[in-house]
């Protein structure tokens, strides 16, 4: 699946270069001075490049971790997201990564141990303060899981530090790591959806709902702390129904002790991303929809949202107790 | 459309022969050829060349953003085979240390490698890239007219260690580009498609000409009524005529409030995933 793999000249001889490059034999390595130099060039097309991305493999040399936005969390009183990855397996056509990135490219950082001294230091710089780290924020946690080792590598320092959380989140259904290991009292592995019609349109490459159940099942008997992640909620005739569907599906299966958290937010995203997308995808129906910008963010006309967070929210708290309920606004908790 | 850029008259003549194409009448700094959906201009040796031909093409022929350009030409290497045909996977200005990345988002190539261009002709056949001198001035100049992935460069090994530049005469120059000509088509096809799929996806609907002919806008209100005319389109692809919608409207601000009331009513009713 992939043909092109850029290489930072200073991760050449990295052990992880090394055993990354190893699983994609028939791919042409090509080196760089610097992962911008191909990821961050103009004149690149979104677009296109999906159709065939590459890897880069490089290193991240400062700003490991982030505050998280605003509404991000899940408990915790400090929230901090860092990317090891950047960019995406699957092509989903709401995603605000399209039109946040010039590139397709997939980049991942191989230098994983001074993201995990970050967040070692950042965990005891808060002191007893409970701390959630967020990894699948730019990227899809474990969908190339198998190919980066990102949770086996990373996880384990988790164990040390019990005041602070990791939240892996994920469409996917690459769970063979987390299966490996014994289960982490402070990870969560949140699952995102969204109605099986709205996927099947808009999303590609996401593997279907029933695999994605067996997988969270495999893994809440191994132990394992679940989430279930509604955001964005896509907005169609009919959505209540939709959501009502795929929350009875969902929590029918899955049992409420079984979950750390629910969270549910609106599709919302910077103005300039959207306008990005909407230049990548003129011919894209959804982004027709009745969006709205307001103070900068792009997101459903206001009734719109108001009215999907509230049925959604009232029908979610049918089934977990609010301690488990994170909306994006507490409006709606 | 594809346009082609190659140094000299010699790398042209096969391309010129496969396509049928045709020259134009117009004596301009630079000999141009043209045939369906393709345009070939012979720049001159040396990136500066190269660069200058480009940029002329672009202004002479309508500023499209959706064109391809390929560089094709000939280039040395130490020890890659004479007549072996690469797609530049990195393309490095050896003047200024600046390189270029050409994503290979294409099937059709076999083999890529690295390209140095030098300002000179590199005769000591050392080091591990292929060596020429008009890439660099093309990629830095055309990828400013296009996409990067619609532009890419195809060289072909006229020389290396065994056989030096010297021996390269222009019927075997020609010969080499001739015996390529199969994989050459593969990436003209493959180019010209993405062009293709590229200008269809930004085509705008028909009926906004229409629209502009019939009332007066400013050039804000022209990017308000694009934007709505697509939205309304995608939204109600089998609706009603513009002309049965709009036929109220005396002034275009009138077509414009028309226009969002109509697709402010399509996009809550309508916003069914496909």
């Amino acid at each position: 699946m992939i043909k092109t793999i850029y290489i930072e000249e200073e991760v050449l001889d990295h052990a992880r270069t090394r055993a990354i490059c190893a699983r994609f034999p028939d791919a042409t390595p090509i080196s760089c001075e610097h992962y911008g130099e191909i990821f961050n060039r103009k004149a690149q097309n979104f677009r296109l490049q999906k159709g065939n991305p590459a890897l880069i493999l490089a290193k991240k040399h400062k700003n490991f971790l982030h505050p998280a936005p605003p509404a991000y969390g899940i408990g915790g009183e400090h929230h901090y997201y860092f990317s090891h990855m950047l960019n995406c397996l699957y092509d989903c056509r709401y995603c605000f990564l399209q039109g946040m990135y010039r590139s397709a490219n997939y980049v991942v950082f191989v230098n994983y141990e001074d993201f995990q001294n970050a967040i070692v230091e950042k965990s005891r710089e808060h002191g007893g303060d409970s701390v959630c780290f967020y990894s699948g924020y730019d990227c899809d946690s474990l969908a190339l899981d198998p190919v980066t080792g990102f949770s086996e590598t990373f996880l384990p320092s988790f164990a040390t530090l019990p005041n602070s959380w990791i939240e892996l989140r994920t469409k996917s259904t690459q769970i063979r790591g987390l299966l490996k290991m014994a289960p982490l009292p402070n990870c969560v592995v949140a699952f995102s959806f969204v109605p099986e019609t709205v996927g099947g349109a808009l999303e590609q490459g996401v593997p279907r709902l029933a695999r994605r159940l067996d997988a969270m099942e495999k893994l809440y008997r191994r132990g394992w702390k679940l989430g279930l992640r509604f955001d964005p909620l896509i907005y169609h005739p009919g959505y209540a129904q939709s959501y009502r569907a795929l929350f009875d599906t969902l929590f029918t299966r899955i049992p409420a002790d079984a979950l750390h958290s629910v969270s549910l937010g609106a599709f919302r995203m910077p103005e300039k991303f959207f306008h990005n997308m909407v230049r990548l995808y003129p011919d894209e129906r959804f982004l027709a929809g009745p969006f709205a910008n307001r103070g900068g963010m792009t997101s459903y006309q206001q009734h719109l949202e108001q009215a999907m967070m509230r049925a959604c929210s009232a029908q979610i708290l049918e089934y977990v107790p609010a301690s488990k309920f994170f909306p994006c606004d507490d409006e709606y908790r | 459309m594809i346009n082609i850029v190659t140094a000299i008259q010699c790398e042209a003549k096969p391309l010129l022969k496969r396509y049928g194409l045709r020259g134009g009448t117009d004596r301009g700094p630079f000999r141009i050829y043209e045939g369906e959906d393709m345009r070939l201009i012979v720049s001159g040796i040396g990136k500066i060349a190269a660069a200058a031909a480009s940029s002329y093409v672009f202004t002479r022929f309508g500023r499209d953003p959706c064109s391809a350009w390929l560089n094709i030409g000939t280039a040395g290497h130490a020890a890659h085979p004479i007549g072996k045909g690469i797609l530049a996977h990195k393309i490095t200005d050896a003047g200024s240390g600046l390189s270029w990345y050409p994503p290979l988002i294409l099937e059709a190539h076999r083999h890529t490698d690295a390209i140095i261009t030098v300002d000179r002709p590199a005769l000591e056949y050392t080091g591990t890239a292929v060596h020429e001198m008009e890439a660099a001035g093309f990629y830095a100049t055309a990828s400013r007219f296009a996409t990067s992935e619609l532009v890419q460069c195809y060289k072909v090994i006229s020389d290396n260690r065994a056989r030096p530049a010297h021996l390269i005469t222009k019927d075997f120059a020609a010969s080499l580009i001739d015996e390529n000509i199969s994989e050459i088509g593969e990436i003209i096809q493959q180019l010209n498609g993405l062009a293709t799929r590229l200008s269809s996806i930004n085509e705008e609907p028909s009926i906004l000409n229409e629209i502009l002919a019939n009332w007066r806008f400013t050039t804000y209100e022209q990017n308000r009524l694009r934007h709505l005319v697509r939205r309304w389109r995608l939204l109600s692809p089998g609706g009603q005529e513009h002309s049965q919608v709009l036929a109220h409207c005396r002034t275009g601000k009138e077509v414009l409030a028309c226009l969002q009331a109509v697709v402010d009513e399509a996009s809550c009713h309508a916003v069914t995933p496909r």
